[in-house]
């Protein structure tokens, strides 16, 4: 295959942040462990080379970009979900500074990891053929599997590595299976060539039992029920810095990559996998939610809140086809708005626990870091501390979509349009799903403004309060003032048809 | 005009005080605290002083449109603040009685240590509160719904070290969530109908419907347009009944008397339970077209008045009787509201917030001045002592009661007049009588149990001799003073008349047909039928209550043969016991359930062991790292994969 220089385009922001990547894991062999603004300064300055390049494909080259065979293509929803991807990266990587220095990470590592991860996502969203999606998914997993582990001497985190590990695998399998059925009755990988096969009339049985699998392969990645029982476990046991960045770019990633695939090759079976989704979503909110309830540690209650937020998103994906059998595809855009609601209240809420951190002395003499994860850990912290308090409270109530912040707003958009489409009851189901969310998030506000406090010998970070800064400004900005991005989010779904 | 364009001042303000004392109010003297926390309300207060004149020049009213809030191709809200009549008398009420309490705040709670907290949640409130009365649509007024039910929550859980509180305060914030779900529902429903969500916009949309044709598009398709209507009006008066505490909803209002004094006079008194009310009023364009909901509110809020009262006769602390007359003076504004004589219910809303503010705020000067003692079992005699509280508490009681020439008389009697009117006219539906009937006795049991509450307060013996009272400081006697001459005052003043042509223009004409002799009529009855059962409730517990004999007899009773009635209204009618046992427990069970079923029976069952077997290969590897829960993990994996796969298969 041969391609032109101009194709490469559709790659570089995605290239720009895989090189500072690796960049980073050689800079190990050179500088001294102890620094690091050398890395700091590598993978920041890819970050933002990456943002620029995609603020100048936004707004100056304008025209998508279709690369290699159209395997990968740069259109303004990819340029959407990689700027919310490479936003979410950027604030992990500043807050996991905390991780790093506390549990002697090394930085090359953990960055160099973070941002293949991260460019793998992004190639993962401008993917329009199952090759290449199936390789950015397996690289991103890869990426995920060792940072999840990355504290070695932590048996809680090695236990989450393998956890995902085995379980990941398992669903990888059914989505290289689900490729293989689908290849089988279409004869090609591209989403495309898929759409048009099945619209010749080659819709077996085979082709649905391939969409199928590929839809679990998502699901799996996003932790909807039944898919999310890897979740739990996985965000409690791996470093919080990885599981703010798991939690939220994953899902950013993989909810984009299934819109993508849906709406690309199969939009004229949406009676088929709407239907699925419907029930995919509902069971997601109830259990997630539910499952919430019960928890006392912060960390796993955010895990489950996580996997209830999954539901909401997939609510907009689930009410495409709207109840007089039109297809609207415009619906997906909700969720990609909420998606990035999400990111920031999530990303927020996750980095103040790390920045609630203290120290526990160990066996031998020496002290181990310990995030805030009870309930306990944070009684009575918002007299001592009412900036983050008060930031922390946001999030929370953001994510138990109270207005004026950006939870309210992503909730209403996405239920008013499930309504407006005909979708009532799934919409009923949700509001009354965030209402039981309440109940959680509430408990964590009281614990924080209503109690004596228990501990208070956490050492906050102060690199981590900057992202907590940044996460409660973008919380409210997009509360107050939403309509350039649910404009993006529109225009970035209308492009796709 | 000047005031038009700085609109935004008057919940900015507050908004300022909260972000000062709530981030750098621990680093102040407290003085400046009170300062910081008592200028933005007054400021606000000028202003909407002077909105308020502005609306001579501007009867249409003020609007400052700011910026397009959401835009997007279906969905367009704007962020714009405005003033009409209604708005204006809200106000008022918010920024005036505000700042007074704010004053009165610096007196109660300057000793606490959480003095400045408490200031900064109190000026949160007031933004959010003006922020509901002043949007210019209904998702801002969303905005300061939620907002006002926050603060709520954080000011009733505000004493944190007992825990009845904490617990009061989310019993509050979870019940109003049930409102506010119906409330989102309400505003959907109007949305799809409409299209839009401004006031003037929707106005127009629905006056616009054909009333009797059918919905052509959206969820409602095929739906009569009257249907849908209904639907989004009883929507919006459920999420009323949270926020404004009426049957089912009520039951968060008495607990939320945990909360700091101050707090139950601004917040559960005088201003955020009047936000239903306010909705009301807003969505008269709407409500006026449904007698049937109409109707509906009307039964709701006269139960709710009548249930109310017969339980605050059975409550010894003295800030729970005050509590369930605030729900039951609620449910006569509601009926207000439900005759379409708009001006009747906010004229209650005006004349309750000064007289129950009074009321609270003298509560709260007794029960500083009795160590925090609010058992009015045990106070007695407290006239002697607290000469001047007294005779303020008294002045609030009459209004209350409905003694002419108080306040509270004048109020009530336009609203019974109102009811009447409706009963009365030719055609009306038979259940409007039952109404007026409904009300008339819940007067006369206001007078009785607010005859029950100033008496065993401050007349006969006090129940311990060698008390030693509290003094009072100076800005609380202050405040209620000026609460005072509001309450003797207003009705006589002609405030009645004059909320009557000032907010005239801005209702939409009532349904019934206008019929000036029996207007006259209506009102002979209910002034007459008002003052002979307020003279009954007064003399009854003047009579029951005021000869220590008779009021031991009294004891004998409740707790001998008449305690089964007796038990039922003190128990509260065991409305708390019953969503208990219907409603939190069984989500509890569900959600236990759940997480029985996928810790202890998927995990540690055979399905899991079984299906270990065939990821053998993995397990054996991973023996010590609780393999359990990761083929848990891979056998629900399967689960979906074979539901998903064998649905896709048959399905089409």
């Amino acid at each position: 295959m041969t391609f032109t220089i101009y194709e490469l385009a559709a790659m570089q922001p995605a290239l720009l942040v895989m090189i500072a990547g690796l960049l980073a894991v050689g800079l190990d062999t050179f500088v001294p462990s102890k620094t690091r603004i050398a890395h700091a300064m590598l993978c920041g300055g890819g970050v933002i080379a990456a943002m620029a390049a995609l603020g100048s494909q936004l707004y100056y080259q304008r025209t998508a970009i279709h690369a290699f065979g159209n395997m990968l293509v740069l259109d303004d929803m990819a340029c959407f979900l990689s700027l919310a991807i490479l936003a979410a990266t950027g604030l992990v990587l500043i807050s996991s500074d905390a991780d790093t220095t506390r549990r002697n990470i090394g930085f090359g590592e953990y960055y160099g990891l973070i941002m293949i991860a991260a460019s793998a996502m992004m190639m993962l969203v401008a993917s329009n053929d199952f090759m290449t999606i199936f390789v950015n998914l397996e690289v991103l997993s890869l990426a995920l599997y060792v940072l999840t582990g990355i504290t070695r001497k932590n048996p809680r985190s090695n236990e989450a590595s393998v956890k995902y590990l085995v379980s990941g695998a398992f669903a990888t399998c059914f989505f290289l299976m689900g490729v293989a059925f689908l290849y089988g009755a279409t004869g090609t990988f591209a989403l495309s060539g898929i759409r048009e096969a099945l619209a010749l009339g080659l819709d077996s049985s085979m082709a649905r039992v391939g969409l199928g699998m590929v839809m679990v392969g998502f699901a799996f990645k996003i932790g909807a029920v039944p898919f999310h029982m890897w979740v739990p476990d996985v965000y409690e046991g791996a470093p919080t810095s990885t599981t703010a960045f798991m939690s939220v770019t994953v899902k950013a990633a993989g909810v984009g990559a299934l819109i993508r695939v849906l709406l690309i090759a199969a939009p004229m079976r949406s009676d088929l996998w709407a239907d699925l989704l419907w029930w995919m979503a509902v069971a997601t909110m109830v259990v997630g939610n539910l499952m919430a309830l019960q928890q006392t540690s912060v960390k796993r209650m955010l895990a489950f809140s996580s996997v209830a937020h999954t539901g909401y998103a997939l609510v907009a994906l689930a009410t495409m086809r709207s109840t007089d059998e039109t297809f609207v595809p415009e619906a997906a855009a909700s969720a990609l708005f909420y998606l990035l609601t999400y990111t920031f209240m999530t990303l927020g809420a996750f980095s103040f626990l790390i920045y609630m951190g203290h120290e526990l002395p160990g066996k031998d003499g020496t002290s181990e870091w310990q995030d805030a994860e009870t309930l306990s850990d944070l009684a009575g912290m918002a007299d001592r501390r009412p900036w983050a308090a008060a930031m922390m409270g946001l999030f929370l109530l953001s994510l138990g979509g109270i207005p004026p912040t950006a939870g309210f707003l992503g909730k209403f958009y996405l239920f008013a349009g499930a309504i407006e489409r005909g979708h009532v009851t799934i919409a009923v189901i949700g509001v009354m799903a965030s209402l039981v969310s309440l109940y959680y998030y509430l408990r964590v506000i009281v614990w924080m403004y209503m109690k004596e406090p228990m501990i208070a010998d956490e050492k906050p970070h102060p690199s981590v309060a900057v992202v907590i800064a940044l996460a409660g400004l973008a919380t409210l900005l997009i509360g107050v003032m939403p309509g350039a991005f649910i404009a993006a989010a529109e225009h970035s779904i209308a492009v796709l048809r | 005009m000047e005031i038009e364009s700085s609109l935004y001042l008057i919940p900015l303000l507050p908004l300022v005080g909260f972000l000062v004392n709530g981030l750098l109010g621990n680093q102040l003297p407290k003085w400046l605290v009170a300062v910081i926390a008592c200028t933005g309300p007054f400021i606000a207060f000028l202003l909407s002083v002077q909105a308020l004149q502005a609306l001579a020049t501007h009867p249409e009213g003020l609007h400052q449109a700011m910026f397009s809030w959401i835009s997007t191709g279906t969905l367009n809200v704007p962020f714009g603040l405005q003033v009409d009549a209604l708005t204006a008398i809200m106000l008022m009420n918010v920024t005036g009685i505000g700042t007074a309490i704010h004053l009165y705040s610096y007196g109660y709670m300057h000793a606490d240590p959480s003095f400045s907290r408490f200031m900064a949640y109190l000026n949160l409130f007031l933004a959010a509160m003006l922020m509901l009365v002043m949007g210019d649509n209904l998702l801002l007024l969303f905005v300061g719904w939620e907002g006002v039910g926050l603060c709520s929550y954080l000011l009733i859980g505000f004493w944190y070290q007992d825990f009845a509180n904490v617990d009061a305060g989310r019993k509050a914030f979870i019940v109003n969530r049930i409102g506010d779900f119906a409330f989102l529902i309400g505003a959907f429903t109007l949305y799809s109908l409409t299209g839009t969500l401004e006031w003037h916009g929707m106005e127009q949309a629905v006056a616009a419907l054909d009333l009797n044709a059918m919905v052509v598009s959206g969820p409602m398709t095929g739906m009569p347009i009257m249907v849908a209507l209904m639907i989004a009006g009883l929507c919006l008066f459920g999420g009323a009944t949270g926020k404004s505490a009426q049957i089912p909803l009520y039951v968060w209002l008495p607990d939320a008397m945990a909360g700091p004094t101050p707090v139950s006079a601004l917040i559960h008194a005088a201003t955020m339970v009047t936000a239903g009310i306010y909705l009301l009023g807003r969505m008269d364009f709407l409500f006026v077209l449904l007698p049937a909901v109409m109707g509906v509110i009307a039964l709701v809020a006269a139960c709710t008045a009548l249930l109310s009262g017969l339980i605050a006769i059975a409550q010894n602390d003295i800030k729970k009787v005050l509590a369930y007359s605030t729900v039951s003076q609620l449910g006569f504004m509601f009926a207000g509201m439900a005759t379409g004589f708009f001006h009747t219910g906010l004229f209650h809303v005006v004349t309750h917030a000064f007289f129950k503010a009074l009321l609270f705020l003298g509560a709260g000067a007794v029960i500083v001045a009795m160590h925090h003692e609010q058992d009015i079992r045990k106070m007695g005699g407290l006239w002697k002592d607290l000469k001047g509280v007294s005779i303020l508490f008294i002045i609030g009681s009459l209004a209350l009661a409905g003694v002419p020439p108080f306040a509270g008389f004048y109020s009530k009697d336009a609203i019974l007049a109102a009811v009447y009117y409706q009963a009365a006219s030719p055609g009306a539906s038979p259940e409007w009588m039952v109404i007026f009937g409904m009300l008339v006795f819940t007067a006369g049991l206001t007078a009785f149990y607010t005859t029950r509450l100033v008496v065993l307060t401050f007349f006969g013996k006090p129940a311990d001799e060698h008390r030693h009272l509290h003094e009072v400081h100076w800005t609380m006697m202050a405040v209620l003073a000026f609460l005072a001459a509001l309450s003797a005052l207003a009705g006589v003043l002609g405030l009645g008349t004059w909320l009557d042509t000032f907010t005239h223009h801005v209702w939409s004409p009532p349904a019934v047909e206008v019929n000036e002799a029996l207007e006259h009529t209506a009102h002979y009855v209910a002034m007459g039928s008002s003052t002979a059962v307020v003279v009954l409730g007064i003399g009854a517990g003047l009579f029951l209550y005021l000869s220590e004999s008779r009021r031991e007899a009294l004891d004998r009773w409740t707790k001998g043969s008449g305690a089964r009635v007796y038990g039922m209204a003190s128990h509260k009618f065991f409305v708390d016991e019953f969503y208990e046992a219907f409603i939190v427990n069984p989500i509890g069970w569900l959600a236990k359930l759940l997480w029985g079923v996928v810790d202890r029976i998927v995990i540690d069952s055979g399905i899991v062991e079984g299906s270990a077997l065939s990821v053998s290969g993995f397990s054996a590897a991973l023996r010590h790292t609780q393999v359990g829960a990761v083929s848990a993990a891979t056998t629900s994996t399967l689960v979906g994969v074979i539901v998903v796969v064998l649905w896709l298969v048959l399905h089409g």
